[in-house]
């Protein structure tokens, strides 16, 4: 009983004194006489000071706000409106005083008032904080994985436990719609785009080498431990004109902010283990790893296709350092160096029964500067510099190819919020990009060396509006100059959302985009033209309660491949900008994490009708990374009892074309269609006092023989057919174990 | 009559006068103890409200961003929508931040980081994994900084209890938390006021459930 009196004493905010008035009030009506005494009484309250104030808070749509906190600055009284957003409040405050309307998930709002002692009438419209986060945050062609996003489609974490992906981000993505199961190659292919049509940045400068090297069939990993970033965002198209050089997507990481605490990471894995430290002081921190996986024991117990004469090894070192400048800015350093070597003996098409030696050899090294600070005027200042050094060397029988890349990539950009209505962001970007190969042959004197440099020097400039809360605009111009092409380009964003309601919205997309011909073309010859690409997309997207539906269609047309004759390769003079082609389809998402508790699940579906003709095609044909269907399948179950989450993902797709010589039509054939079940389970514990998780993974349960395509000898056999051999992957499973200790 | 009507000049004016010199600490204490006192969800709006305007006032002192970060933990508990419990973690997170900055008592703003990443828990059991983590390690870091903090205690207490048996969990391990956090809580005697101070009736009713569940100690 008492405590209910404090409470109501204390929330009772309206106000004490205007209680007493009321009362009083009530009372001089039955006692007419007194009038004049109240008169003077409220007179005399007036003079010394007393304002009144009354007024309703309303949302941007009109709607009344219940519940909002209505208070003078620097006073504790304040008031909570009433059922219909209405306040009144009492001050003995004059003069110029501000008037603070706060209320949970709306920006806090101050209005300036001049206090004379009278009643002043207002009414406060509030700005949905959700709206400024998350719904005019256009969706055409994003994907978006962070902490901090409200509109979370995938978290961190997310990426790790997926099945299928087997820690590797770029594997977790392909569960995504848009992005095709390759299993031969491992990299990212979106919407009808090859491999190299995808970049991925982090903290907002290039990777250039971002997948480990492999050798042919053996698909490629990322580079990068999932746990490095606290954001990605997977754009299928249309993406921002702060990016470039990527046809059809790119790939954006944002690297973890400053460390939560001190803390040794252990992990012991099936195939090698690592160990990373991390030191965290008040400002700045320093994180050391070391790590070391080698196949050998694994591959020793489980049977792989290949014949491995040197079992894959890597040996990689990173550092990670954070330092907080003045309040809000930050330099962040990244760096990552491995080196690989692995050697398989390669089926000979040639001669059955024969093999090719195959090796090799990498040595890697990717290091990312960058800073961010706030400028005294509300700019905010990004700077950075990344650095790619990458030395292969391929050993395939008597060939020896050496090959040197070595990019750097500079940035600055600039970006102010000029109210929550218009946002600008302009800045220029200069990349180097320096290129070796040498190609001979040790059993005689041929060889051929090419080495070339390109400069891409771009500027780029975007602008967000928000001219009503519902609708946003952003409008963006990109223009790059290649050294080596001597030819430069411009190219335009536009993307725009509607918010339908509370729950839907439509967002759409419109760009140019455009990329220097690759490392391998521009071996032969410079005489060439960017390739571009033109992204149309429409996307509606609904969002309720941890569940949300995405629908996304697309036209990308395809302009300037780069085609040339497949015969005489090496004739640089046979290189032109002729190819084309086109990519349409529809994706769609599904995720829920609501309707059964501790499950949650996504379901995402790709249709996709791609041509193009382009480098040695003889014709206009789907290529052979595009299947028509796609749909893939995770999920993950949370059991609390033993604190252990199991996860499934599952993968069907149609089968893609392949060229069989033996046929007059060029890529006319088709694979089997493809089908993964992949099963993991992480078990979280603790091992001496430590956290720990148990992780296991299982890859193709069901044991399906998936066919990714043939290759054909180049000559035929004596019954005059080319000889099939099919691509397959390594091994039919693939079992993984790892423990993961946090002292 | 007479009387009555100088009764409410006199009360008016007592209420004007009390109103303008009730100080920042008088002012924090009652709201401290109407939070302390109702674990109703109508009571929380007033009270985080209260501390919100308080904060504003005395932007300076890390109890009142301690205590707003620890009412808005506490609504988060008890609302129901999980957008707006998140919203409000999101607020309280923001205040501890703040507190920190202030130079805060360490132990009891971290004990307080694993009482809010608790609270991410309760949104969704699929960051169970995630925050359950999170939180430990938080108290093991109001620990190490302060033994005998008997909140952090109370709520590794809670953390042990939540975890399964078979790992180190359950009402079996954790109630050896319980007991020490309740000697603490007998133990400490308020410092000044304004120092945090809550956690003994939930701490003893999570220590009679332990005794429930394991028939005796």
């Amino acid at each position: 009983m008492k405590q209910s009196f404090t409470i109501s004493k204390l929330l009772n905010f309206k106000n004490f004194k205007s209680l007493v008035f009321d009362d009083f009030l009530s009372k001089t009506e039955k006692h007419g006489v007194l009038l004049v005494t109240l008169f003077v009484l409220l007179n005399s309250i007036t003079v010394s000071g007393e304002s009144f104030i009354c007024g309703k808070v309303l949302d941007r749509k009109g709607e009344t706000l219940v519940g909002a906190n209505v208070f003078f600055r620097g006073t504790f009284k304040g008031v909570a409106t009433d059922r219909n957003g209405e306040f009144e409040l009492s001050t003995d405050l004059a003069g110029k005083q501000y008037l603070v309307v706060a209320f949970i998930g709306y920006t806090t709002y101050e209005q300036e008032l001049n206090l004379v002692g009278d009643t002043v009438k207002t009414q406060i419209v509030l700005a949905n904080e959700a709206q400024q986060i998350a719904d005019v945050v256009i969706r055409a062609g994003s994907f978006e994985a962070s902490d901090k996003s409200k509109s979370i489609t995938l978290q961190p974490l997310d990426i790790v436990t997926t099945p299928s992906a087997a820690g590797d981000i770029y594997g977790a993505l392909t569960t995504l719609p848009g992005a095709a199961t390759v299993g031969e190659d491992g990299r990212l292919f979106v919407r009808g785009g090859d491999g190299y049509e995808t970049k991925t940045f982090i903290d907002g400068l290039l990777s250039k080498k971002p997948y480990n090297s492999s050798v042919p069939d053996l698909p490629s990993r990322g580079r990068f431990s999932p746990f490095l970033f606290s954001g990605t965002t997977f754009s299928t198209g249309g993406y921002s004109a702060e990016y470039g050089q990527a046809l059809s997507s790119a790939l954006i990481l944002t690297s973890n902010g400053f460390p939560e605490k001190s803390q040794t990471e252990l992990s012991i894995m099936s195939i090698g283990a690592g160990i990373s430290q991390v030191m965290k002081g008040e400002r700045s921190s320093l994180s050391l790893g070391l790590d070391y996986s080698n196949l050998g024991p694994y591959m020793h117990i489980a049977e792989q296709r290949f014949e491995m004469s040197k079992y894959p090894e890597t040996i990689g070192a990173s550092l990670v350092a954070r330092r907080r400048v003045g309040t809000y800015g930050m330099l962040k350093i990244y760096s990552r160096f491995t080196s690989a070597r692995l050697g398989l003996n390669y089926p000979n098409y040639e001669v059955p029964g024969a093999f090719s030696k195959i090796s090799i050899g990498n040595q890697n090294s990717y290091t990312n500067v960058s800073f961010t600070t706030d400028l005294d005027n509300s700019w905010v200042l990004k700077a950075g510099v990344a650095m790619t050094f990458d030395f292969n060397n391929l050993d395939m029988d008597s060939y020896l190819v050496d090959e040197n890349a070595k990019n750097v990539e500079s940035k600055i950009t600039l970006s102010k919020e000029f109210s929550d209505k218009v946002n600008l962001k302009f800045g220029v970007a200069e990349n180097g990009n320096f290129f070796m190969q040498h190609y001979r042959l040790d059993t005689s004197s041929f060889e051929n060396k090419s080495e070339f440099n390109d400069f891409t020097t771009a500027a780029f400039s975007e602008i967000t509006i928000r001219p009503l809360s519902r609708i946003a605009i952003k409008g963006g111009i990109r223009s790059e100059y290649s050294s080596i092409l001597n030819k430069g380009n411009i190219a335009g964003r536009f993307s725009g959302g509607f918010q339908i309601n509370e729950f839907s919205q439509i967002s759409m997309a419109y760009g140019n985009f455009y990329q220097t011909p690759e490392e391998n073309l521009l071996r032969f010859t410079h005489d060439l033209q960017f390739e571009q690409a033109d992204h149309y997309i429409l996307n509606y997207s609904w969002e309720r309660d941890d569940r949300v539906i995405r629908v996304e269609t697309y036209y990308k047309d395809y302009k300037r491949f780069v085609t040339y004759n497949g015969d005489e390769y090496w004739d640089g003079t046979s290189y032109t900008n002729d190819g084309d082609g086109y990519s349409r389809g529809v994706d769609l998402f599904y995720r829920d994490r609501k309707t059964v508790k501790y499950l949650e699940y996504w379901l995402s579906y790709s249709y996709v009708d791609s041509k193009r003709k382009y480098r040695d095609y003889p014709s206009k044909v789907t290529p052979s990374f595009v299947p028509e269907h796609t749909t893939s399948l995770v999920g993950k179950y949370w059991i609390s009892k033993i604190t252990t989450q199991v996860g499934l993902s599952f993968t069907l797709a149609s089968g893609r074309p392949y060229n069989n010589p033996n046929n007059l039509e060029f890529m006319d054939s088709r694979t089997d269609h493809y089908s993964d079940l992949s099963l993991n389970v992480s078990h979280l514990t603790t091992l001496f006092g430590c956290g720990t998780i148990l992780y296991m993974s299982v890859s193709n349960v069901l044991g399906r023989d998936n066919i990714y395509g043939y290759r054909y000898s180049t000559l035929p056999n004596g019954d005059g057919v080319y000889n099939a051999f099919p691509v397959k992957a390594g091994s039919k499973r693939f079992y993984f174990v790892g423990l993961f200790i946090t002292i | 009559m007479k009387n009555t009507i100088l009764s409410v000049i006199f009360l008016a004016i007592l209420g004007t006068t009390t109103a303008q010199e009730s100080t920042f600490e008088s002012s924090l204490k009652q709201t401290i103890v109407a939070l302390d006192s109702t674990n109703k969800l109508e009571s929380m709006a007033p009270i985080v409200d209260q501390l919100e305007r308080i904060s504003q006032m005395e932007s300076q002192r890390w109890e009142t961003f301690y205590y707003l970060a620890y009412a808005r933990i506490r609504y988060s508990f008890i609302e129901k929508d999980g957008q707006k419990k998140d919203a409000l973690l999101d607020l309280a997170q923001k205040s501890i931040t703040e507190a920190l900055k202030l130079n805060g008592d360490k132990s009891e703003l971290h004990a307080l980081q694993g009482f809010l990443y608790q609270g991410r828990i309760s949104v969704s059991a699929s960051r169970g994994m995630t925050y359950s983590q999170k939180a430990n390690s938080e108290l093991a870091v109001a620990l190490e900084l302060n033994p005998n903090n008997p909140r952090a205690l109370f709520l590794m207490g809670k953390n042990v209890y939540h975890t399964p048996k078979f790992f180190g969990g359950g009402a079996k391990n954790a109630v050896g938390n319980f007991v020490n956090a309740r000697k603490l809580f007998e133990a400490s005697k308020k410092q000044d006021e304004l120092s945090p101070y809550w956690g003994a009736i939930p701490n003893k009713q999570m220590l009679d459930i332990c005794v429930k569940e394991l028939g005796e100690i």
